[in-house]
């Protein structure tokens, strides 16, 4: 009977044991969990002197003319945050922890940058910063952020040569693509299409060449036949794309590759459409429902756009995503974020949110907020997020993951005066994402 | 006809077209500044503010040709309401040139800030209206037919300026202040209205100007930069005050624009710059310019 | 008394210009205002005209008080003036600088003789025949009578004409004498600054003679005529 006892007790104490394993597991946060429908991106306090938090601070530009960036970012980011808090929070040092936001605004300018990352660091005292739009930025927030040991995370900055061998370094993470990978994508998609004469054209400074390189590159390796009737930088900001556009026409191109970005991408959009064009633009960045509404009918249909995460109803965990967030804006009044732009998940409006349930559930998996303890987690670590497999590279810390490409339709079932991704091709990420930096001492 | 040919004539159309548009913008600068004598910094932030007041004009009225209306008239009251109690206010003072410029700087950063505040900084939607959409063809040729539109209300402007400036009595006072405005109210005009009234004249072709852009450019915080350093090119380079060198170094640009982009597009961004240093080196006064001002 | 001032006080900054000037017109006379170089009689024409503003007296056109008033508020109460630069606008063509300016009388105009482009051309036969010039281009005896001409096309009551013989040649100066006695006798007040003592002496009814700032001998010009040497005084130097 005794032994019996024993045995039992043992039993229990198992029972208990499992038990506690799995309570962990339901603490835990899940994305979508939250009381989501409560949030309101034009609507978000944050304590920030509230202790026994995790402090996040943002480098965006939340004034001047690039505010309306920041906006987004906030949004984004804010959603995760929010799903996450209204779940109890993260499971560090053995409690739940809320997590507080706080913004540290760039201006777009290095100067004003530099201060904002100073102050997160020492006056906010943050454990974690994320950015930043603008590769200079990004720079500058990475730099100061390793100063303080703080961890920065790069949701926003697609320039390869930001974690090199000389600007690389172990405090700063990209969970964000890669101007190459963006290239190498779309690249990929039209290895088996019937389109063979390409035209570049992209803005004239280190990322439009970047990707203008390795969209060629890539291109030459998947299509040898392909060719590339014509190539042109322009300054950033042209007022007038019709010369361009018209030259292009006259070479005889079947598409238009551009990494544009607004205001270019939409002016260049608006242009398009004005001189009567049918050769489609591909780029990362001309799916804009604004600007395509802008044209009228067709729309768009027919445009190629790639991304890193693309709306796609037919995918499960990204259908659902997708789903929860344009229930939610319906109910936001804000001009700033009512417009078509916000309506639906993908293009831009979803990489910022999935690399903060990303970096969270790190932080849970550490489970302390020691930036030594997050890097050794989040090297090599793999995570799957809305349906999609995220891996964080060991050695040069770049995120690595399907890249989804699409060529856009019109009428859909997503927007009624924008042609949108009906149906999505996934590259896969190791056709697409570039070796790890060859001067790097760990990728050796 | 041979498409290389057709594809120059559609170069040179598209230089015209913006060439024009640039016209619109820089003659109201040239034309304040013959008269007032100072560079009217805030010239270009008037152009996008009435790009903007477009589109809200097209907001509550769905009507583009309302808004060609009304979007230059508010901005011309608005023009007149700066020279009335601001300008006029400094020149009174006799605080030189300096004040003025200082003055009109405010200005558009005032009216620059008041956009972001009001719309926003993200780009704005101004579709071309359906009547003038799609493309005219003649001669083989396929050519946006808004852009047609620019073109020929560009000139209407034009021949409605010159037909003021040099055939009405309105026009020769105008003229005349601009080079004597003593002698013009010791012959019994009041000059101030005079002054104030070109001041609008030239906010309300800046104020056609935007609404005529908004459809064809895009629509966000940056559009006054953006033409505006065009214009402060033709204005400088045409001669301070000289309607003829504005129009003359404002088609110059856009067709530069155009066939730098079909040539040597990596020279192109530059070439407005070229043309304006070469100018200058051999005219400092610009291409039309009068030595004493 | 058509035009009136009373101890008129003008400054240059610190500098006291004028120092108590009397003046009076009568309607439909010819004034003469003489003196050396110096002494404040354009300065006197300004003030009148409203280009410079008096810091102390009154002016009075045909009874209305005008002291402070704007140049063209003075203009448009019937004043005209010629001013000694004569200010021709060289962009505009001889017959732009007539019509611009070209206005009504200011009262009921009754008892005057209207002042049009076919009046003026009659008068000034060379302006006719320069008619399509730039006022640019005019030698200085034409751009003297296009000041005068212009002037005259604003119908004014009293006409203000600061040294018009200046660097004309002598057949000019007699042609200019002889436009402004014709303009005095279709009915103008004429007040005339000038070096000229001859021509000034065959308009003039009345002569006002002024030294250092103020106005002093104050008479006919019939009865300066027989006292040489208050002239002597005024003028030689």
């Amino acid at each position: 009977m005794k032994v019996l006892n024993v045995k039992g007790y043992l039993f229990v104490l198992t029972l208990l044991m499992m038990g506690l394993i799995f309570c962990n597991n339901c603490i835990a946060f899940q994305p979508l969990a939250g009381d989501i429908e409560t949030f309101n991106p034009s609507f978000q306090y944050f304590d920030e002197d509230a202790d026994d938090v995790i402090k996040i601070g943002l480098l965006w530009p939340f004034s001047g003319p690039a505010a309306a960036n920041g906006a987004i970012y906030w949004l984004q980011i804010g959603w995760a945050v929010h799903d996450i808090n209204t779940q109890g929070g993260v499971m560090v040092d053995g409690k739940q922890k809320k997590i507080v936001l706080i913004k540290g605004d760039t201006q777009m300018e290095p100067a004003a940058a530099k201060r904002a990352a100073e102050k997160l660091c020492l006056q906010d005292n943050v454990d974690i910063i994320m950015g930043s739009t603008g590769s200079h930025i990004a720079a500058i927030g990475q730099n100061v952020a390793a100063k303080y040991k703080k961890i920065f995370v790069n949701m926003a900055s697609y320039s390869d040569t930001l974690m090199d061998q000389d600007k690389f370094n172990k405090y700063t993470f990209r969970t964000c693509s890669t101007t190459s990978m963006l290239a190498n994508g779309l690249a990929h998609f039209y290895a088996n299409r019937p389109e063979k004469d390409f035209y570049i054209l992209c803005q004239d400074y280190a990322y439009g060449h970047e990707f203008a390189e390795n969209f060629v590159q890539a291109l030459a390796q998947v299509r040898p036949d392909a060719r590339i009737v014509g190539k042109d930088f322009h300054p950033l900001f042209v007022k007038d794309f019709a010369p361009y556009l018209s030259k292009i026409q006259g070479a005889n191109a079947q598409v238009i590759i551009t990494a544009d970005y607004t205001p270019d991408s939409n002016n260049l959009t608006k242009q398009w459409d004005q001189l009567g064009m049918t050769i489609p633009l591909a780029g990362p960045f001309v799916l804009n429902p604004l600007a395509l509404q802008s044209i009228g009918e067709p729309y768009g249909k027919g445009f190629v756009t790639v991304q890193s995460c693309l709306l796609d109803l037919d995918k499960p965990g990204n259908k659902e995503f997708a789903l929860a967030w344009n229930t939610q804006w319906k109910r936001w009044k804000d001009p700033l974020y009512s417009t078509n732009l916000f309506q639906w998940t993908g293009s831009t409006l979803a990489q910022a949110t999935i690399g903060t349930y990303w970096l969270m559930h790190v932080i849970e998996k550490a489970g302390e907020l020691n930036p030594d303890k997050i890097v050794a987690t989040w090297e090599g670590d793999q995570t799957i997020i809305f349906g999609n497999l995220y891996s964080m590279r060991a050695c040069d810390h770049q995120a690595m993951f399907n890249m989804h490409v699409s060529e856009i339709e019109w009428p859909n079932d997503y927007y009624e005066k924008s042609a949108g991704p009906i149906k999505v091709t996934a590259i896969p990420a190791e056709k697409i994402v570039p070796p790890p930096p060859k001067g790097l001492k760990n990728c050796q | 006809m041979n498409p290389a040919t057709a594809m120059y004539i559609i170069q040179a159309l598209h230089g015209l077209a913006y060439g024009m548009l640039l016209f619109l913008v820089a003659s109201g600068l040239t034309l304040i500044f013959g008269m007032v004598g100072i560079l009217n910094m805030a010239h270009a932030s008037l152009f996008m503010l009435s790009a903007y007041l477009c589109y809200q004009v097209l907001a509550f009225t769905n009507s583009f040709w309302m808004s060609l209306f009304l979007a230059p008239l508010i901005t011309a009251c608005l023009g007149l309401l700066l020279e009335r109690f601001f300008l006029r206010k400094v020149q009174a003072h006799g605080l030189g040139h300096i004040a003025e410029l200082l003055l009109t700087m405010g200005i558009s950063m005032v009216i620059a800030e008041s956009v972001k505040s009001i719309w926003g900084t993200e780009s704005l939607v101004i579709s071309i209206p359906p009547s003038l959409d799609g493309l005219a063809s003649f001669a083989g040729i396929h050519y946006p037919i808004y852009r047609l539109f620019i073109i020929g209300l560009s000139f209407c402007i034009l021949a409605l300026l010159v037909t003021v400036l040099y055939k009405t009595k309105l026009g020769k006072i105008i003229r005349a202040t601009a080079s004597d405005p003593g002698m013009v109210s010791i012959l019994g005009i009041n000059t101030p209205k005079v002054f104030a009234g070109v001041f609008a004249l030239g906010a309300w072709m800046a104020g056609v100007a935007g609404v005529a852009a908004a459809p064809m450019l895009t629509v966000f915080p940056g559009l006054a930069d953006q033409v505006g350093m065009d214009a402060f090119v033709v204005v400088v380079v045409g001669g301070l005050g000289s309607l003829l060198g504005a129009f003359v170094v404002s088609l110059t640009l856009g067709e530069l624009n155009s066939f730098g982009v079909q040539f040597i597009p990596k020279l192109a961004p530059v070439l407005v710059f070229g043309f304006m240093a070469i100018v200058l080196s051999l005219k400092p006064n610009g291409f039309f310019g009068e030595g004493d001002h | 008394m058509i035009l009136e001032a009373q101890n008129l006080h003008v400054y240059y900054g610190l500098s006291h210009v004028l120092q108590g000037v009397d003046l009076s017109l009568e309607e439909g006379e010819t004034l003469c205002l003489m003196g050396r170089n110096g002494m404040g009689k354009s300065t006197t024409l300004k003030a009148l005209a409203g280009v410079i503003k008096p810091k102390h007296g009154k002016v009075t056109l045909k009874g209305r008080d005008i002291t402070g008033k704007q140049p063209h508020q003075i203009a448009r109460a019937g004043m005209g003036y010629v001013p000694e630069e004569r200010r021709v606008f060289p962009n505009l063509t001889v017959i732009d600088n007539l019509t611009m300016g070209a206005k009504p009388p200011a009262g009921d105009g009754k008892n005057q003789v209207l002042w049009d482009v076919e009046r003026v051309f009659r008068h000034f036969p060379r302006l006719a025949e320069r008619c399509n010039n730039k006022g640019a281009n005019l030698s200085g005896g034409e751009q003297q009578m296009l000041a005068i001409a212009r002037a005259l096309m604003g119908n004014p009551d009293v006409l203000l004409v600061d040294e018009p013989s200046e660097g004309l040649a002598p057949i000019m100066v007699l042609e200019v004498r002889d436009i402004l006695a014709e303009i005095n006798k279709s009915g103008v007040s004429v007040l005339l600054v000038d070096h000229n003592l001859e021509m000034a002496m065959s308009l003039a009814h009345k002569v006002c003679l002024m030294g250092k700032g103020r106005t002093g001998y104050f008479d006919t010009a019939e009865a300066l005529q027989k006292h040489p040497e208050i002239l002597a005084k005024y003028l030689e130097v």
